[in-house]
């Protein structure tokens, strides 16, 4: 593999402070060409200075970002070979859709049936009719305008797009359909994407690759099966969402598992292993809500909690138990029905009931 | 038994009648309330149309009266020489004396009309004939020159207080409402104390001797004092249309390539057109009616259109020659009122449905 030219974006120490205060502290951060990227993180993350630092509108305090190998950090956007697509997409209202694709066209002085050509093609390429060309962006559905944005961008002709969270003011069920749309129109033009959200779920069901940032720093690199599986610290795995995280203490290594000592749950728990690890060091328990099960009495497992169930929530296909264990709240799921079948042990609201599962089905994460 | 079934299945009609009658009667006492809009605007609607619209119309009819004349009539008078002293008022009982004049037309014969109507068109030919027509032509400069030199000048200002003077846009527009708290006319008397001969600019050019020539009663003098009278009007409808414009349409333009100008030019004009026409409109339309500014800082040398109106009322006593000229006035502001606002299609602009 030729990794070096495969690299379109790379970014060395790059920073942005104002003041004495750090917004966004990236050392190293390399894009292959033709990846779908998402940058994600809470509100306050600086993923919005990272992007801004990538498409030119906001300079950095130090560092370098390169494109295909040359510099462009003092760039400004208009003359960066990237595009963005804007939150509310910018989609000029005076002008038809034709126009609006037509625009980066425009400005580069191409012939004008050239132009049209070529914004006819983008239409066809994102399954855009052609007779939207004359018409307005009010006419357009939700996703009708994206597709319209995605093809303002494309004819640019950038070596990367960036999103900017164009999907977070759309409700639920377009924004579902709208996803999809976009994974299809990265596989379509082959170009690299980079997406901002500050929603997980969004990144899990597109991205290629994640990277997950907190307060200024990448936390985490990888692809949504790693970092679903093994989140390198807690932050990580409580962004994840709905998932159940122990403190505890390690208290004995024996080969393959570790003893640990939890607060709150009254017996010691054990987990699968880590190189590097040493008694007395703290760390997080990660236990996903499908890896827990309910226990009957007579059933056994590595690691049992007893708690009370407090809330019921039926998801479809699932069912969510809410239940309390001292003070922390423990989420645990279970399928809703077996084969058509409704399983005959399910709790009620007020129950005490065991909560098990085996030291493989957690996850221990630095803290 | 049949018959009393009748009976019933009748009494059910009546009262299901009766009924449906009830339930409608409010959706048609509905039909009577009036709209609280309506309700609300009509004691100005009732103002405007007595004290706006009735004057305005005695001005258009008396323009149409004889010179000289200093009342609106429908018929002329009668001449001298014919002895109908009792005919010839205004409007009582028009149609039966008309028809009763056609029969006594009949029998005296044509040419000698006794009762025409009195509208004539002799103002406006006057106006077209002598020199009436200079100060329309001098307004219509004047109007046009200011309204153009304070877009120039309010157009990076506004865009300033719209978009990057952040918090000092509302200190900065005090500063530029200010002035509407000091009567124009005092001001413009400020302005002409100061380019007076041995005033602020001439004694202190003079103090220096440094050789300076006189402005007051300049056209270039009138202009200043047109565009800093009328600098509000123009201003608040630009911040109003430069603040419309989303600046991610300006970034988004830039960011595919676009230079500083073409975003400018492309986008940020184009989409804060509403502020730009309404504040054309203003100003074209004030500066067009406006007096004192040509009277205090142009002397009588520059005799824009109201000042000639006011002075055909006053001096010349020619009402009729100046409702001539008024009315004259009021159709130029209409056509560029018309003509701008046709322009100005907000939703033909954001292409809505």
């Amino acid at each position: 593999m030729n990794d070096v030219d495969d690299i379109i974006l790379s970014i060395s120490g790059l920073t942005k402070r104002y003041g004495s205060k750090v917004v966004a502290d990236v050392p190293t951060l390399d894009l292959r060409s033709g990846e779908f990227v998402t940058i994600v993180g809470p509100s306050g993350s600086g993923k919005s200075t990272l992007l801004g630092m990538l498409t030119g509108t906001i300079e950095p305090t130090s560092g370098e970002v390169r494109i295909r190998g040359k510099a462009v950090t003092g760039l400004p956007p208009e003359r960066r070979p990237t595009a963005m697509v804007f939150q509310s997409l910018a989609l000029f209202p005076h002008m038809t859709v034709g126009k609006n694709i037509e625009f980066p066209l425009e400005v580069q002085r191409v012939a004008k049936p050239e132009r049209k050509r070529r914004t006819l093609e983008l239409m066809r390429q994102l399954r855009l009719p052609e007779e939207f060309y004359g018409k307005g962006i009010s006419q357009c559905s939700g996703g009708e305008r994206q597709r319209v944005a995605i093809a303002r961008a494309l004819a640019y002709d950038p070596e990367i797009l960036f999103f900017d969270e164009p999907l977070s003011a759309i409700d639920y069920r377009l924004r579902k359909t709208l996803e999809v749309e976009l994974m299809d129109i990265h596989q379509e033009t082959g170009k690299t994407f980079v997406y901002v959200t500050h929603s997980l779920e969004e990144a899990m069901i597109m991205s290629d690759r994640i990277a997950i940032m907190r307060s200024g720093k990448i936390v985490q690199v990888g692809d949504a099966q790693t970092i679903y599986s093994a989140p390198a610290n807690k932050f990580v795995a409580d962004f994840l969402g709905e998932i159940n995280v122990f403190d505890c203490r390690i208290s004995g290594i024996n080969g393959k598992t570790v003893q640990l000592d939890c607060p709150d749950a009254s017996c010691s728990l054990r987990a699968p292993a880590l190189p590097g690890l040493q008694e007395g060091q703290p760390l997080c328990l990660v236990v996903r809500p499908e890896n827990m099960s309910i226990l009957g009495d007579a059933d056994h497992c590595d690691n049992v909690i007893e708690v009370t169930v407090e809330h019921e929530l039926m998801l479809g296909s699932r069912i969510q138990y809410h239940a309390r264990l001292g003070t922390r709240k423990i989420i645990v799921e279970r399928l809703s029905e077996v084969g058509g079948l409704v399983p005959a042990f399910a709790p009620k609201e007020g129950d005490r009931v065991r909560l098990g599962w085996n030291s493989d089905g957690g996850i221990l994460v630095a803290e | 038994m049949a018959v009393s079934s009748l009976q019933n299945d009748l009494a059910e009609r009546g009262a299901a009648l009766l009924g449906a009658q009830s339930a409608a009667s409010p959706k048609h006492r509905r039909r009577w309330r009036l709209n609280p809009g309506l309700l609300l605007a009509a004691p100005l609607i009732l103002y405007l149309s007595v004290f706006f619209l009735a004057p305005l119309f005695l001005v258009v009819g008396l323009s149409f009266m004889p010179s000289e004349s200093t009342e609106f009539r429908f018929f002329r008078d009668a001449e001298r020489t014919e002895s109908r002293p009792t005919e010839a008022t205004l409007g009582i009982g028009m149609a039966g004396e008309t028809s009763a004049e056609e029969g006594a037309d009949s029998t005296q014969g044509s040419g000698d009309a006794p009762r025409q109507l009195a509208f004539t068109l002799d103002n406006y030919r006057r106006i077209l004939a002598a020199n009436y027509d200079r100060p329309f032509w001098i307004s219509i400069k004047l109007a046009a020159t200011s309204t153009i030199i304070l877009l120039l000048l309010c157009y990076p200002v506004a865009h300033g207080l719209a978009k990057t003077f952040g918090r000092f846009a509302p200190i900065l527009t005090m500063f530029f409402v200010m002035p509407l708290f000091v009567s124009e006319t005092i001001r413009l008397y400020g302005w002409s104390l100061f380019f007076l001969k041995g005033g602020i600019l001439n004694g202190l050019a003079n103090l220096l001797g440094v050789p300076f020539p006189e402005l007051m009663y300049t056209t270039p003098v009138i202009v200043l004092g047109l565009v800093n009278i009328y600098l509000p009007f123009m201003l608040f409808p630009l911040v109003l249309g430069v603040s419309l414009v989303d600046d991610a349409l300006v970034a988004a333009a830039r960011d595919l390539g676009a230079s500083w100008l073409k975003a400018f030019l492309r986008i940020q004009l184009p989409l804060s057109t509403p502020g730009i026409v309404i504040g054309v409109l203003l100003t074209f339309v004030l500066t067009l009616g406006s007096m004192s500014e040509s009277q205090i800082l142009g002397g009588q040398k520059v005799m824009m259109v109201a000042h000639s109106i006011d002075f055909t009322f006053s001096w010349q006593q020619d009402w009729p020659l100046g409702a001539a000229l008024s009315v004259i006035l009021i159709a130029l502001t209409l056509i560029a009122m018309l003509w701008l606002l046709s322009r100005l299609d907000v939703d033909k602009l954001f292409k809505r449905n």
